[in-house]
């Protein structure tokens, strides 16, 4: 029993961070029907940056997580200056898919450079302490993850719902002519989107960072992660994604302890090319109507 | 006329044509001699570019026919690296055999992909791709039983017959040989029916389907052409490099696959060519910064979609294209007129209603905008449906087309209930239309734009088209004519082998006409074919209509030019909010209190 306790709660775990970074995915695609291929190495980024502020810089943890927040947040906006904006006219061509790819495989082989291949770890702000909960042994710092990432989605709904900002977002989404008309410069807005999708992978990266060894190579394979999330969930639909970022949290650590941890990937991607089989659009995601 | 075009494409200085030939004779000859001069190490690179080449023709389909991009095909020839290793090592069974094995798997395993993500296209299919290949590395690291886990398999043998086995030089032939050969099939595919339509459904998938175009299994067909490419790319490399290990298939290895096609040019011929020799030659060139080899490939990318977005070879064709205009098309001698055009099929008994509505209903979340709606078209009329804007016209149109479904009521053809069928059904009961706004395939020129048109009605044979027998090829030409035939019919007189892209307003309207009655309706619906049209064009128009009527075509006709209206129709039907307020004839109508409310406003309104 409090295997399975543990296993839940560290699946939770990851499953914050599955959505946290599977949000980024969502928020730039109702904008303008784009997605940035290269979160997974943003993510990646932050969890870098946290590692040289706060190990070599000796920057207090939560100043430092902020900082790698912000600075993922400007490669946001780069990406969508540099590999976006040029080819978003036709979110149906496959332009932006291929330049943001470029642009995450580059990120990957500059931070090879800077970083090293070697796995890094970040000192936790409660260190190696443990709580007791319903008999299982977990890590603070684990658990203390699940709030943290709770908060930062209340603070975006709030941005999204309360902000004149957010207002702007979602009559991009809405309709992007209409909200030119009006004197809201789109593409300033789709940049905020962009913004906002780099602050949440690279407060992903960061919050990861004292939990995982994390290292350069990992952006691919979060990213897909975060992809099989944004896919099971329906790109278009939030709380699908946090719904579906929970699930296959969990699904993988039970995966891992029950079956074995080698066919964990494998089984994860099957149950998400079965969904993809019934309902292509994800299970809370919304068909894309065209207009003839 | 004929011979006089032949003759001028063998002059050197008329440099439409030669170019290409002017490079691919001495490429060709350097290709086959290389051996006896170059060493080794070149040879190698050589064979290597072949590979390349193999698989880069089923991306080249994929990516530049279908519109579909796939970031995953290092997994498809890991597939076929693997299985043929496999049953080579573990059965001793010969290359021959199991490089079809390892096709075979490669196909079962692209379709098992290919299926739902073509289902849900777009982003989608770019991400599940991305994850498939990692899947795949992943599994080949894991299952040792079959993969040997990450030492990978060794001791493939070499291609043999007999007891002879193959050396470089052998294999550097096999391998020529093989890219020359699917070159070919690509370039029969595209020139064909099936190649022709594929591009039809990338340019516009909803123009595709109206035309009778099944979208999803002919991309399919071209998602199989690739797997069966990089299958055999994968067992030709396992069998020559004797050893195959999981991370030889990583993403870069699918990057570099896409990154060939966009290079080189998706879409062409020497596309795949070029690009190979690139992709393959830079890394060579670039050893002192191979840390960033990754880095170089990124940014190429981002360079090529910048600037070049045509990749080099369709940047060469765009500049070599606006020096000159396209040659017109050759026809032959005994070329098919109008009036030997196999004629309309009339549909239904005379008397009895082509189309009839009852009780259709519409709405978009929660607006109805059709209600209640009933009406029949007698065949061989003219039925002209007019309304004010946003009447709901063009949402009838789209339920008769089976684009829109409605929430109730029902749709008959020729007394048959066709209420919920598909666009390609709809088109299959001798029903064609045309767009609001014109949704001509853009990239294709103006006759393919009506032979897509035609094939609806000419089939071909999938592996006739891919081999070019000559059944095929006769078929080609007859399709080619009766396209030709067609836009006589509409009375298209501006260029034949034009990019649609290119063509005025007016042309554009005619092509897109001439496109419909190319799949042989008894029904055609026009939206606002006059939107736009000078008067002259309007003339025109009004003859094309009758003489289409005069043939035994049904047009239902929605338009705002009211004279035109009048002098065409033969019954009007007029709705307003979706309703139908008035019908009967011209004069009829135009005297109806209820339409000169709809149209002017009531009297009483007026002061306000």
């Amino acid at each position: 029993m409090d295997t399975f306790v543990q296993a839940v709660i560290s699946g939770l775990a990851v499953g914050c961070l599955y959505a946290l970074i599977s949000l980024g995915y969502s928020l730039t695609f109702v904008v303008n029907g784009t997605v940035n291929m290269s979160q997974g190495q943003l993510v990646m980024l932050g969890a870098m940056l946290m590692f040289t502020m706060t190990r070599l810089w000796n920057l207090p943890f939560f100043a430092a997580l902020l900082a790698a927040g912000i600075v993922v947040g400007l490669f946001g906006i780069i990406t969508e200056r540099l590999a976006i904006r040029r080819f978003s006219d036709d979110p149906n061509s496959v332009g932006w898919i291929l330049s943001t790819l470029a642009v995450g495989i580059i990120l990957q082989d500059i931070a090879l450079v800077i970083w090293g291949p070697e796995e890094h770890l970040v000192t936790s702000p409660v260190g190696n302490r443990m709580v007791r909960l319903a008999g299982a042994g977990i890590y603070l710092r684990e658990l203390l993850l699940i709030p943290f990432v709770a908060l930062f989605l209340v603070l975006l709904t709030l941005f999204y719902f309360k902000s004149h900002w957010g207002l702007w977002l979602r009559a991009t989404a809405d309709n992007r002519l209409a909200t030119n008309m009006m004197g809201v410069n789109s593409n300033f807005v789709v940049a905020i989107a962009f913004a906002l999708s780099g602050i949440l992978g690279g407060l992903g990266g960061g919050l990861m960072s004292p939990i995982y060894a994390v290292s350069v190579s990992m952006g691919l394979s979060l990213g897909l992660k975060a992809i099989a999330v944004a896919i099971v969930g329906g790109l278009n639909s939030a709380k699908g994604i946090v719904i579906a970022g929970l699930s296959l949290g969990v699904a993988e650590v039970l995966v891992s302890l029950y079956l074995s941890p080698e066919v964990r990937e494998m089984v994860i991607y099957l149950i998400v090319i079965a969904i993809l089989f019934v309902k292509p659009t994800g299970l809370f995601g919304k068909p894309t109507v065209t207009k003839v | 006329m004929k011979t006089n075009s032949t003759a001028r494409r063998w002059t050197v200085s008329q440099w439409t044509v030669s170019p290409t030939l002017l490079l691919s004779i001495p490429f060709t000859l350097f290709v086959l001699v290389s051996p006896l001069f170059l060493s080794t190490y070149y040879i190698n690179l050589m064979f290597m570019i072949g590979v390349y080449c193999i698989i880069s023709v089923g991306m080249n389909i994929l990516i530049g026919y279908s519109g579909v991009v796939s970031v995953g095909h290092a997994g498809l020839m890991a597939a076929g690296a693997y299985v043929s290793a496999y049953f080579n090592t573990q059965f001793g069974l010969p290359f021959w055999i199991t490089v079809l094995l390892g096709i075979a798997a490669s196909v079962a395993l692209g379709s098992l992909l290919a299926i739902p993500t073509l289902r849900a296209g777009g982003i989608y299919l770019a991400m599940i791709t991305i994850a498939f290949g990692v899947v795949v590395e992943e599994v080949l690291i894991r299952w040792r039983a079959f993969s040997g886990g990450p030492l990978g398999i060794s001791g493939i043998e070499k291609p043999r017959i007999g007891n002879f086995v193959f050396g470089l030089n052998e294999i550097y032939y096999m391998v020529v040989i093989i890219a020359a050969v699917t070159l070919w099939l690509m370039y029969n595919f595209r020139s064909s029916v099936w190649g022709r339509n594929l591009v039809a459904v990338k340019e516009n998938k909803i123009a595709a389907e109206s035309l009778g175009v099944n979208g999803f299994k002919l991309q399919y067909v071209g998602f199989f052409l690739s797997a069966v490419f990089a299958g055999l790319g994968g067992a030709i490399y396992a069998h020559t490099n004797s050893f195959i290990s999981p991370d030889i298939f990583d993403i870069v290895l699918s990057i570099q696959l896409v990154l060939i096609i966009i290079l080189g040019g998706s879409g062409t011929l020497w596309g795949p060519i070029i690009g190979s020799i690139i992709v393959i030659l830079l890394p060579e060139l670039l050893n002192f910064m191979d840390k960033l080899r990754l880095a170089i490939y990124g940014g190429i990318m981002l360079i090529v979609l910048y600037f070049f977005p045509q990749g080099i070879v369709g940047t060469f064709r765009y500049w070599r294209e606006r020096k000159s205009s396209p040659e017109e098309p050759e026809r032959m001698s005994g070329s098919v007129s109008v009036g030997q055009l196999p004629g309309f099929k009339t549909g239904g008994n005379a008397g009895e209603p082509i189309l009839s509505l009852r009780s259709l209903n519409k709405n978009f979340g929660g607006l109805q905008v059709v209600t209640d709606l009933s009406f029949d078209v007698r065949p061989s009329t003219i039925h002209a449906l007019i309304g004010p804007n946003g009447a709901g016209k063009t949402t009838i149109i789209n339920m008769i087309s089976g684009f829109y479904r409605p929430e109730s009521g029902e749709i008959y053809v020729s007394g048959r209930k066709v209420t919920d069928l598909s666009p390609q059904s709809m088109c299959a009961h001798g029903i064609a239309r045309t767009f609001q706004h014109t949704r001509l395939f853009d990239d294709m020129t103006v006759l393919e734009n009506v032979m897509v048109g035609v094939s609806h009605y000419k089939r071909q044979s999938f592996l006739s088209a891919l081999f070019r027998t000559p059944g095929s090829r006769r078929q080609e030409k007859e399709i080619a004519e009766l396209a030709h035939a067609y836009l006589d019919m509409v009375g298209y007189r501006g260029p034949r082998n034009m990019k649609a892209a290119n063509l005025p307003y007016g042309h554009k309207r005619l092509v897109e006409i001439a496109r419909a009655i190319a799949t042989r309706p008894s029904l055609l619906l026009l939206d606002e074919p006059a939107a736009g049209l000078t008067t002259g064009e309007i003339d025109e128009l009004e003859t094309v209509v009758r003489k289409l009527k005069d043939a035994g075509m049904t047009i239902i006709l929605i338009e705002h030019h009211m004279d035109f209206v009048s002098r065409v129709s033969d019954t009007i039907t007029v709705v307003d909010y979706g309703k139908k307020i008035a019908e009967g004839t011209p004069e009829q109508v135009k005297n109806d209190p209820l339409v000169i409310e709809a149209y002017l406003g009531k009297e009483e309104v007026v002061h306000a």
